[in-house]
């Protein structure tokens, strides 16, 4: 740091105009050396005068006013003292001394330097902008020891908390001139201080290692570069006691006990040694279990079934507590709303059983006064108010408040766990509910690239408010471009129309995306399709959870082919337009290309109980969705779509067990618009592929119809080599379900891996009229066509003879429809969903079990899009 | 909103300058409307020389360019720490209405949380109840009445949410605690029509009459006591006829 | 679909209401017995009301108010029980409210302002954007 020269004497800088009421006589030059207290013992002389000195930035009226000494009033040693004291107090000053000449008072303050610039230096783990919100000196303020200490114990703790217990911090000052100084912390951080082994001692019923997985402070092992849960951390230490008390207790140990747990440094002072000693006691089981009710009217037998210990099961403290929760909850829906259920252990010691008996007592009747939310400075106050399940002046119900906190979380503007208080009211009956909400930013302007499997590079642009105009409405705008599909999507969501809780949205689109397959890994796109259209979605609820949704789309489709590949021009370029050629395009290609117009009406019906709507942990959703296309427009048919998911956590070990089963039918009431052609348009049938189901390509399940070569020989060429075209056609009805078990390894660093198996199956479809030409055929060779439509065989050498055209000859192939079987196709694989700094990440690998011939497989599948 | 660009790169240059260039760099920038660039210097002025008379000044100065470039949370800072170190200067009132003022001029409408208001409303009461007799504290007075009207509206705010709800039992609790504690600010004569359609909504026809008759005779002219007399004679006209008829 | 049964404000005893007489009990007694009233009257003391409503809720429209009751506690001055009165659903009144408002100040958000005003880290993607929000 830069030396500045010690400035010696604060520069005689006598304040242009005198603010001290009494005027500053000169220090008398003969006056005894300053002892700090010169006046005489006790004698109650009267103040002549005050006053004050050496006060450069400080008035003299205000050192002043932080002292009782008054002009006239008399004084004596200990009001002296006290003034000394209350001048330290104020902390403004470093030294303090009052001289007194009979009754005229001087006091002399020299005061604390200012800060001109705090500098932190020998930081490296911990950056600046961590520490300096934490420093409470700043620039300008007035430099004082207590608050230089209180600072360096700040920087220490956050050592700490990155388990740097070694780390130091040491304050420097440089003095400058004007009494100012620059203050310096030197840190130097020290290692990182790890767990490098956790022993327990006086476990007999449970090895150390299942005690360990209990804990959640973890021992240095290989892969702990991963995570930080192998830094020593004592509040994880307290942490993990809780976690050993409560793993016992489900165990049946009620006597369960820790004796000591012990950090030792080890001899080199870089890591920790972690000992637990415990005491397990007796293993109990539950005595006679019964329920007593002293509300008049509540029966207690009817409760009886909620209690899900019988005598004799091992005593497990977890079941109580959900026993509990279960019986307040149903008292709750019974409509007591004040019920309070509680738990009552006899112990006998001899048998080691433990009876339990739940007392459901009147709690007191507490009515809500008053519901107030704090906080939002964007939320309008109804967006939230909203969601409340009970209004002021309604009886207090724990229950319906916990179901309040569920909905305006999940509304998804506040912060993680967000609680709702209750304060007393004004009298010992009332309550008042106090929500206090940290707004997130609810708004995503997200621009992101990436590169996917499916279709290849893409670049997404969109902005989405999820709390337009604070008053809860979603407003989303999004354009996304890749190789493969062209989008915008506007969309307008009111969730609570005209304050009733009605939802209304809408959306219109433009997408213009061509449809690809794969044949031996290389790409082509068999047609293009532009689909221009809109929404009108209207959704009410019927019950707490069951909602009804109802929607009008009209949407207009154009499909067009790559005219040079798949068109011929039956008579050169001459009047008649070029038309879709069966041979190159495949029958069924043809018959989709053209625009058509679906306006169609539909219902679904929701019945949605999950715990969290983005990362759902426990409940199910059920929905049962029609649509019915026929109001006008050129398409008529009715589809109907059911999906059932049900999540369960596996006790809490972290595993999430998800299960999804899904199923269609589209039935057209359009009829067959010629031989081999089925009603359903192929745009409107179901497709079942990569995105769904891993394990497959795109399209990769259901009726297709493929195209094999001739070999020289003129037989077919089998498997997979000859296949020169394979078309996925999609079907009429279509099933799927899958089993997922979602691991908790790696949670802190954002990993979600599962496992997953898939079934499925599309199928339904009239059978295609397969086209083949066999090598004999004369269209296999070139030819010239004259203008009224034969063909003679083209001559070896030279151009068609004039009046008619050359016509290319098509290499032989011959159609199989295949693919059309509602036998289940089955895939197992598992994937990893990272949130990584640069975006997020998933990569699926599944290996196909049991496929139908014709299905095309894909092991590994994967997407990354980076937000940048 | 104004970032406060002038401060920092100031603070690393460490330009040392003698104090009255600085000040008058800073007044001219005032002058000049650059309002952070000036309060960038003024703060110069007082960590370069914090002994000068001019530190003093310049704490004000700088408290109150913030103010004009709209960073309050900054102006409040600097005055608030003016006022710790000169409780008893003569310009304290000064700094104690930048503060009230600074946070007044943040006030959310009423859909937004109100957790400002309040801060405005002691820090006006403040200024009112230590420095009665200045002019600033007429100003507060006002501002007060402004503020405890606003706090009102809020309630009213919500208590018609509960009405369009058919929370009526909600509403009538939310538009009584106006009238008790707002009862000098505009929404009282609302807040008593209101109470009368609650009341009749509840059942309660006599505290309806009640409410419509407390209304007449406090606020005779009122489109509220019309409406309120109109609601009282077709639902529950009372058995003798007590309240004057309105715009009587 | 059914409709969603709800109760709101007090909840009634039928039993301990019973046991409020006139002349007997005073106001403290009918704390003890009844609990606070949960409104008096507005510009008198001596009138306590209890007011419980059950209601239905159909889908989406408002609570209809399906049973009511009122009890209204009139005390004399010295604050003995003068009368008990119950009224049911009769007394109720269909009511729209007025939807004019008086004006109140306060600085309106504008509409770009509302529409980027809360704007996490720009690019925040799948992550949910830190709690700061800057205007």
């Amino acid at each position: 740091q830069e030396t500045v020269p010690a400035d010696t004497a604060p520069p005689a800088d006598t304040p242009p105009q005198s603010e001290a009421p009494a005027t500053t006589p000169p220090v008398a030059p003969g006056s005894a050396p300053a002892a700090s207290i010169l006046a005489p013992p006790t004698p109650i002389g009267t103040i002549r005068s005050i006053s004050v000195t050496g006060g450069q930035r400080l008035e003299a009226q205000t050192v002043l006013s932080y002292t009782d000494l008054r002009v006239g009033e008399p004084y004596t040693r200990e009001r002296l003292d006290e003034a000394l004291r209350d001048l330290y107090a104020t902390e403004l000053f470093s030294d303090v001394q009052i001289r007194d000449n009979q009754g005229a008072l001087t006091i002399q303050v020299t005061e604390n330097p200012v800060i001109n610039r705090i500098i932190l230096e020998g930081n490296e783990r911990l950056k600046n902008d961590k520490i300096s919100p934490e420093i409470r000196l700043a620039p300008r303020e007035i430099f004082t020891r207590s608050k230089v200490r209180a600072d360096v114990a700040r920087i220490i703790e956050l050592y700490r908390r990155q388990g740097r217990f070694a780390a130091t911090v040491e304050p420097k000052i440089v003095e400058l001139d004007q009494n100012r100084v620059d203050l310096i912390f030197e840190i130097n951080e020290g290692p990182r201080s790890k767990v490098r082994q956790i022993n327990i001692l006086g476990n007999e019923a449970f090895s150390d290692g299942d005690l360990r997985d209990e804990m959640a402070t973890k021992e240095t092992g290989l892969l702990s570069f991963l995570g930080s849960s192998n830094t020593f951390d004592p509040d994880r230490l307290a942490f993990d006691q809780q976690k050993l008390r409560q793993f016992y207790l489900t165990e049946g140990y009620a006597d369960f006990r820790v004796i000591s747990a012990v950090a030792e440094l080890t001899p080199d002072k870089r890591d920790f040694i972690i000992t637990y000693v415990v005491e397990e006691g007796e293993r109990y089981r539950f005595g006679d279990v019964n329920i007593e009710s002293e509300l008049r009217d509540l029966d207690p037998q009817v409760m009886r079934r909620f209690v899900s210990m019988e005598t004799g099961d091992w005593y497990n403290a977890k079941r109580v507590e959900d026993t509990i929760t279960l019986l307040n909850e149903t008292a709750g829906l019974y409509g007591y709303a004040f019920a309070d259920a509680r738990p009552q252990f006899k112990r006998n010691e001899d048998e080691r059983t433990m009876d339990v008996t739940f007392r459901i007592a009147d709690a007191p009747r507490v009515y809500v006064e008053r519901i107030d939310i704090n906080g939002n400075t964007v939320t309008r106050d109804k967006v939230i108010r909203r969601e409340f399940r009970l209004a002021e002046g309604d009886p207090f119900n724990s229950v319906r408040v916990r179901r309040s906190r569920d909905r305006i979380q999940s509304l998804g503007f506040f912060q993680e766990n967000l609680e709702i208080e209750q304060q007393q009211g004004s009298s010992p009956d009332r309550v008042v509910l106090a929500v206090d909400v940290e707004e997130r930013a609810t708004g995503e302007l997200q621009v992101s690239a990436g590169f996917s499997s499916l279709e290849r590079f893409l670049v997404n642009l969109s902005i989405r408010q999820r709390n337009f105009m604070g008053k809860g409405q979603e407003l989303r705008a999004a354009a996304n471009y890749s190789s493969y599909s062209k989008s915008v999507e506007l969309g307008f969501t009111e969730p609570y129309l005209f304050d009733r809780n009605i939802s209304l949205g809408g959306d219109i689109y433009r997408r213009d995306f061509s449809s690809f397959n794969f044949v031996n890994n290389s790409r082509n796109t068999t047609y293009e399709q532009l689909q221009t259209g809109g929404q009108i979605r209207l959704g009410i609820p019927l019950t707490e959870y069951m909602s009804l949704a109802m929607r009008y789309g009209l949407n207009l489709d154009d499909i067009t082919l790559d005219r040079d590949i798949f068109f011929t021009d039956p008579d050169g370029d001459g009047p008649l337009p070029p038309v879709c050629d069966p041979l190159r395009a495949g029958r069924y290609l043809c018959d989709a290309i053209g625009e058509r117009t679906t306006s169609s009406i539909g219902y679904s019906l929701l019945y949605d109980t999950l715990d969290n709507r983005l990362r759902p942990t426990r409940g199910e959703r059920l929905i049962l969705s029609q649509d019915y296309a026929g109001l006008g427009g050129s398409v008529n048919y009715v589809r109907t779509r059911a999906s059932a998911d049900k999540y369960f956590p596996i006790d809490d070990s972290g595993f999430v067990f998800a299960a999804t089963i899904e199923g269609g039918y589209i039935h057209s009431f359009e009829d067959a618009p010629g031989p081999g052609r089925d009603p359903v348009r192929l745009i409107d049938r179901f497709f079942l592929g990569e995105s769904q189901m891993r394990g497959f390509d795109i399209r990769g399940i259901g009726p297709r119809v493929i195209r094999r070569r001739f070999d020289a020989d003129g037989n077919i060429i089998p498997g997979k080599d000859g296949i020169i075209a394979d078309d996925a056609l999609g079907g009429r009805a279509y099933y799927m379900g899958r089993a997922e078990v979602q691991i908790p390894f790696g949670k802190d660093m954002g990993l979600r891996p599962s496992v997953f198996v898939d079934v499925g199956a599309v199928f339904g479809l009239d059978d295609p009229t397969l086209v083949g030409i066999s090598p004999d055929d004369p269209r296999a060779r070139n030819r010239c066509v004259d203008v009224n439509g034969n063909s003679t065989p083209a001559p070896t050498t030279g151009g068609c003879p004039t009046g008619s055209i050359p016509v290319a000859g098509v290499a032989p192939f011959q159609e199989f429809y295949v693919g059309d079987t509602p036998k289940p196709r089955v895939s197992v694989g598992f994937g990893v969903n990272w949130i990584s700094p640069f975006g997020p990440f998933r990569i699926d690998i599944a290996k196909a079990l049991i496929t139908a011939e014709g299905d095309d497989t894909k092991l590994f599948t994967f997407n990354v899009g980076t937000a940048f | 909103c104004a970032g406060g660009s002038g401060n920092k790169d100031v603070d690393t240059s460490y330009v040392a300058r003698d104090v009255s260039t600085l000040y008058s760099a800073g007044k001219t920038r005032l002058e000049r409307g650059q309002f952070p660039l000036a309060a960038g210097l003024f703060d110069e002025v007082e960590r370069q020389h914090p002994y000068s008379v001019w530190a003093r000044r310049a704490q004000l100065m700088s408290a109150f360019s913030y103010y004009m470039a709209r960073d309050y949370t900054k102006a409040i800072q600097s005055a608030q720490r003016f006022l710790s170190i000169h409780p008893g200067n003569k310009d304290a009132p000064y700094a104690h209405y930048l503060i009230a003022i600074s946070y007044y001029e943040q006030i959310a409408d009423v859909n937004r949380d109100q957790s400002i208001s309040q801060q405005a409303l002691a820090s006006l009461g403040e200024l009112v109840r230590r420095y009665p007799n200045t002019d600033y504290a007429a100003d507060a007075r006002l501002k007060i009445d402004l503020v405890r009207d606003h706090l009102a509206g809020k309630e009213m705010e919500i208590g018609r949410f509960y009405q369009r709800r058919n929370q009526w039992l909600a509403s009538v609790l939310r538009f009584r605690n106006v009238v008790e504690e707002y009862e000098t600010t505009t929404h009282a004569p609302e807040a008593l029509m209101r109470l009368t359609e609650s009341y009749l909504a509840l059942g309660i026809p006599e505290e309806a009459r009640k409410a419509a008759a407390v209304l007449g005779a406090n606020y005779p002219g009122s489109k509220w006591y019309e409406r309120a007399y109109e609601l009282v004679q077709k639902n529950a006209p009372a058995p003798t006829q007590t309240a004057a008829k309105p715009g009587a | 679909c059914t409709a969603i049964p709800d109760r709101q404000g007090y909840v009634m005893d039928p039993v301990l209401v019973s046991a409020i007489q006139p002349g007997i009990d005073n106001q403290q007694s009918v704390q003890a017995t009844l609990g606070r009233p949960t409104f008096t009257g507005q510009f008198t003391e001596r009138d306590w009301y209890y007011v419980s409503r059950q209601t239905r809720q159909l889908a989406f429209n408002n609570p209809k108010p399906v049973d009511q009751t009122v009890l209204h506690v009139r005390f004399d001055e010295a604050g003995n029980v003068a009368s008990v009165e119950q009224s049911g659903l009769d007394q109720v009144v269909g009511i729209d409210p007025m939807n004019a408002e008086t004006p109140t100040l306060g600085r309106k958000r504008g509409f770009f302002r509302e529409l980027f005003g809360n704007i996490g880290q720009v690019g925040a993607g799948g992550m949910n954007a830190p709690t700061s929000n800057r205007d």
